[in-house]
């Protein structure tokens, strides 16, 4: 990449603006493949997407097609999903499970631990030809954490650990509130939307617009269980605790004041004994509560209240696609993990009554956007920002505090040297 | 109330009386006709074909997937169904602003009768759905599963396969 884009990409995002080019132009998206999908942490998979050995699913990093497996002796490795001869897919189902991958151009085999098991004609290659050359490829690094997976296409660069920051009480707090201390995840319900990828990012920790956005939505519902709607535009003296964290990271949490909830389905008998019983009645009666929104830089977002994740990826600079995985907590009882299940489902699924109005304001972003007279978008809206003893930035209430510090992580992955 | 052969889409299990040719055509011209109130965006008359404990079913991934098991795209009781359609409704909603238009086109309609009173309705339909700039076809095989109340042919579960369930979808309009 040529020094001069570098310099402009720093000059795209400003402490409380960024240019419409960010959203809209193909060649910092481009830039982003290799400067943030080509060097973060990035999440790959969740571990119990591969629960049993041959497990495999294929998926990206960025648009580099990947493989998550689980070999015979039990442990994950991550590969790229390209043959070391002339660079076929070596896989072509979503998911799966299987004992080799076979090529199918020339029928070159991989152990699922990336080996390569075999070629025909092995002799035609000469005497110098070794198998263990050529093993399917992966990432420069790959660790996980409570079952998370991410990789790094960078070889430098700081550990998952110092990535994730307090993002790891965060995904601790979601596999900790099941019974098991674990969580398992589902067959993922997938949308899409006519935008950049960042919208969605933007969107997930934004408190400020689900009354407008969310209307219909939450006036149908609460107008039909017969109660008050506390999401309205008359209302934004809340106390939601905002957090801008690590490298880009942000999380909301959502106190709530006993109002009727999704939080509800939580207070399951059976589930808050099993609780207590790990952690104390105090202590269990706050984590069947908690109810946050975690985003994960760049583009792993966490809900702890419908016990999903989600993936967003960046397909275009105006198209992005969303993979959302409705958990189980491990050892919970099933009728509140089918709750969990289909709770998410409503939310989010693109038949939803949430989600879907979320990605008509992508859609009319991106549009407007192609607006060159109005260059900049603003994130200003300011709260009462603190610094916390974890070194977190902190709000009480509705701020742009989040998207502020993605923002800044942006600017400094895209531009620094590389 | 229907037998639970039916509603997990399955051929019945007593001998199926055969349907008269009046019978066939008006359970086909049921299929046609709730279309057509989608369509002509009469949601509440579309609401009222349905049974008080129907399901509005569209699988994720899969046909056979197990809602409980694997969040569905849709799976709706019929209080669920009302909220859509006052949803579809409202003025705030952002999907119908502007409205979608849609049309369906239904062919290969089947019916397997169950002693009469009961169906199941298989059709391979394509709703093609114009909205603003966007233009989608949403093409797949959609099950009816109807019972015979007061000798009137009521619905009572709509389930919808999409061919496209596997794949990321914009937001869905009713099908």
């Amino acid at each position: 990449m040529a020094i001069a884009l570098q310099s402009e990409l720093a000059q795209l995002v400003r402490d409380d603006e960024v240019h419409r080019r960010v959203y809209t132009d193909p060649e910092v998206f481009e830039a982003e493949l290799q400067r943030v999908f080509g060097r973060t942490w990035v999440f790959v998979a969740h571990e119990s997407d591969v629960p049993n050995r041959g497990d495999f699913k294929t998926d990206h990093i960025g648009r580099q097609p990947i493989i998550v497996v689980r070999h015979t002796d039990g442990q994950v490795h991550v590969l790229f999903n390209t043959c070391r001869h002339r660079g076929a897919t070596v896989c072509q189902l979503e998911r799966g499970n299987t004992n080799h991958f076979r090529c199918p151009y020339h029928a070159w085999a991989y152990r699922t631990n990336g080996e390569l098991a075999g070629v025909p004609f092995e002799e035609g290659f000469g005497p110098d030809f070794r198998l263990a050359d050529y093993p399917l490829a992966r990432p420069a690094r790959v660790e996980s954490y409570r079952g998370f997976l991410f990789a790094s296409l960078s070889p430098q660069g700081p550990s998952l650990s110092e990535h994730l920051a307090s993002g790891k009480h965060y995904l601790d707090l979601m596999c900790d509130r099941a019974p098991e201390g674990r969580i398992q995840s589902t067959k993922p319900l997938l949308y899409r939307y006519n935008g950049n990828w960042k919208l969605q990012m933007d969107n997930y920790a934004d408190n400020y617009h689900p009354p407008f956005v969310h209307q219909s939505a939450f006036e149908v519902r609460t107008a039909a269980a017969g109660i008050p709607n506390y999401v309205s535009s008359r209302n934004f003296n809340v106390d939601y605790q905002e957090r801008s964290y690590g490298a880009g990271h942000g999380m909301a949490l959502y106190p709530g004041d006993g109002r009727p909830s999704w939080r509800d389905c939580y207070q399951n008998d059976e589930y808050l004994a099993m609780l207590t019983r790990r952690y104390g009645e105090e202590q269990a009666k706050e984590m069947a509560r908690v109810d946050m929104h975690v985003m994960i830089y760049p583009n792993l977002l966490l809900h702890h209240r419908l016990n999903h994740y989600r993936v967003v990826k960046p397909v275009a600079v105006d198209r992005t696609e969303v993979y959302t995985f409705p958990c189980k907590l491990v050892g919970a009882p099933d009728d509140l993990n089918e709750l969990l299940v289909r709770s998410t489902a409503i939310h989010v699924s693109p038949g939803g009554d949430v989600q879907v109005d979320d990605l008509e304001a992508f859609a009319r972003v991106q549009a407007g956007l192609q607006t060159e007279a109005v260059e900049w978008l603003l994130f200003k809206l300011r709260g009462d920002e603190d610094v916390n003893d974890q070194g977190e930035l902190t709000n009480v209430g509705i701020s742009e505090m989040i998207q502020r510090g993605f923002y800044r992580e942006w600017r400094r992955l895209m531009s620094e040297p590389c | 109330m229907l037998t639970h052969s039916l509603r997990s889409g399955q051929a019945p299990a007593t001998t199926p009386r055969a349907l008269t040719g009046d019978e066939q055509r008006d359970i086909e011209q049921l299929i046609y006709h709730e279309a057509a109130l989608i369509d002509q965006r009469r949601f509440d008359e579309w609401l009222e074909l349905f049974t008080d404990e129907a399901i509005y079913w569209i699988p994720n991934n899969s046909g056979d997937s197990n809602p409980a098991e694997e969040g569905p795209i849709v799976h709706e009781d019929r209080r669920a169904m009302s909220l859509r359609v006052a949803r579809l409704q409202h003025p705030a909603a952002l999907t119908q602003i502007p409205p979608p238009r849609t049309a369906h086109f239904i062919t290969n309609v089947a019916v397997t009768p169950d002693i009469g009173e009961e169906c199941l309705v298989t059709s391979n339909q394509l709703v093609y759905f114009v909205r603003g700039d966007m233009e989608i076809q949403y093409p797949g095989s959609w099950e009816h599963s109807l019972g015979r109340e007061n000798g009137q042919w009521r619905i009572a579960q709509k389930k919808v396969c999409l061919l496209t369930n596997n794949r990321p979808l914009l937001a869905i309009p009713l099908l």
